[in-house]
């Protein structure tokens, strides 16, 4: 074997002997597409290009403006429920609830692994006339968080918020629904309006 | 000394003379329980892998909001209509930032803003800011806004959300009413989208009537979190 079939990583010597190897010439480097400020992560078998930054995993139940009936009277008894026929998971670990095995896309609340959250959703009830009102507030478990919301008839000028919202750090798993409070004038005739309005929105921070 | 001594980062030529070279062959690096999304980072005496931050890091972002109200006559005259065709540059909800003072547009990272006047708005000298469609490029975003009617009377509403250029709705939908004719529901338009192409994204109408086009000073801001990469 002579010296000029040596080659390391891939490269030659050059004619003063010297083998020059790059980042890509690295076995299992792979550097297609990088661009400016970006890194190198492991895929599982290899180093590939990628951002630096970390991504903030989110639930968002929602039904972009599709419809469906609420599935049940509101009662206070009851959680809040979405309607997601395509809901957004990307918080791993996280899966959604239906206490009331009720299906058809309608969730009540997901159940979140152990970390800080950011949490905020809303309610838009079915009510029988003026008096009509739903207060709800978001539940880690047993334990309420956030400020308290309220949905209300059109002709009700209460002046609660209408979006729930709250942040939570728990260093475990935890349910998290929003209960509802109080109920007045809930309407057994249920709307798609909570399909079309009601979202539950859950950031992951940390 | 003969060839079959000659190793390279502790790994001996084979017999054509080659020697491939991974990460770990390399003498400033030492794995533990390599996984994926793992990083390789610099410990002060040599590189080791950690795991990409799984926390919220947010490189780009991008804030806008009304932060005066319009002087110009005719406005009230011009209304939107239902968001159903290309017309994402004219009749999506627009937010007015004034060329100084705070609520101008505030981006990072790569995110845009296209600038329209819609047709029938006066802008005036004093080169006033409309925005209304946001460039998002390949990723992942939180899309939150809130807004306030400017109707003709009381008769008037909207229904707003999110929309992509193609007029997809990617979150949940807003009645917009006048004072006159009760506030029923969130008004918090909350969006999200993971893409992996550059695309715009606006507030658009699903439904709407003699919601005027006029600028107010408060009660519209647009905000756009990029929260990570795309997810295939």
């Amino acid at each position: 074997m002579s010296h000029n079939k040596i080659k390391v990583a891939g490269q030659s010597p050059d004619s003063s002997g010297n083998v020059s190897v790059s980042l890509n010439d690295i076995s299992d480097i792979n550097t297609a597409g990088v661009q400016a400020n970006q890194t190198l992560i492991y895929n599982g078998s290899s180093y590939v290009a990628g951002n630096k930054e970390g991504v903030l995993g989110v639930v968002f139940l929602t039904s972009n403006n599709t419809s469906s009936n609420y599935p049940q009277t509101l009662n206070a008894s009851d959680n809040v429920y979405w309607y997601a026929p395509t809901p957004i998971n990307t918080i791993t670990g996280a899966s959604l609830l239906d206490s009331d095995s009720l299906g058809s896309n309608w969730y009540d609340g997901v159940t979140l692994p152990a970390g800080d959250y950011i949490i905020q959703c809303s309610l838009h009830g079915d009510f029988t006339g003026s008096t009509g009102q739903c207060k709800y507030v978001l539940k880690a478990g047993s334990t309420a968080i956030g400020c308290l919301a309220e949905s209300a008839d059109p002709s009700n000028n209460s002046e609660y918020p209408n979006d729930a919202s709250a942040y939570f750090s728990s260093g475990s798993s935890f349910d998290l629904t929003a209960d509802i409070q109080t109920l007045t004038a809930g309407n057994s005739t249920t709307t798609d309006l909570q399909a079309k309005r009601g979202y539950l929105y859950v950031w992951k921070v940390a | 000394m003969s060839h079959n001594k000659i190793k390279v980062a502790g790994q001996a030529l084979d017999t054509a003379g080659s020697v491939n070279l991974s990460t770990s062959n390399l003498s400033d690096i030492a794995y533990s329980s390599l996984s994926s999304n793992d990083l390789i980072e610099y410990n002060g005496s040599s590189y080791e892998n950690v795991a990409k931050a799984n926390t919220l890091l947010v490189a780009q972002s991008l804030f806008a909001n009304n932060n005066n109200t319009a002087t110009g006559s005719g406005v009230f005259n011009f209304v939107f209509t239902n968001s159903t065709s290309n017309d994402n540059t004219a009749n999506s909800l627009f937010v007015d930032a004034q060329s100084s003072g705070y609520g101008i547009a505030d981006i990072t990272g790569s995110l845009d803003t296209s600038q329209v006047c819609p047709s029938g708005l006066q802008i005036g000298s004093n080169g006033k800011r409309f925005y209304c469609k946001y460039e998002v490029p390949t990723g992942q975003y939180i899309l939150v806004a809130s807004t306030r009617g400017f109707f003709q009377d009381s008769t008037g509403n909207s229904l707003m959300s999110w929309m992509d250029e193609n007029y997809n709705v990617l979150g949940n939908a807003v009645e917009i009413l006048p004072a006159s004719g009760g506030q029923r529901g969130s008004k918090k338009i909350f969006g999200y989208v993971n893409t992996n192409t550059t695309i715009h994204v606006h507030l658009g109408f699903i439904s709407t009537s003699k919601h005027a086009r006029a600028r107010e000073a408060n009660g519209t801001t647009v905000q756009i979190l990029r929260i990570g990469d795309y997810q295939s």
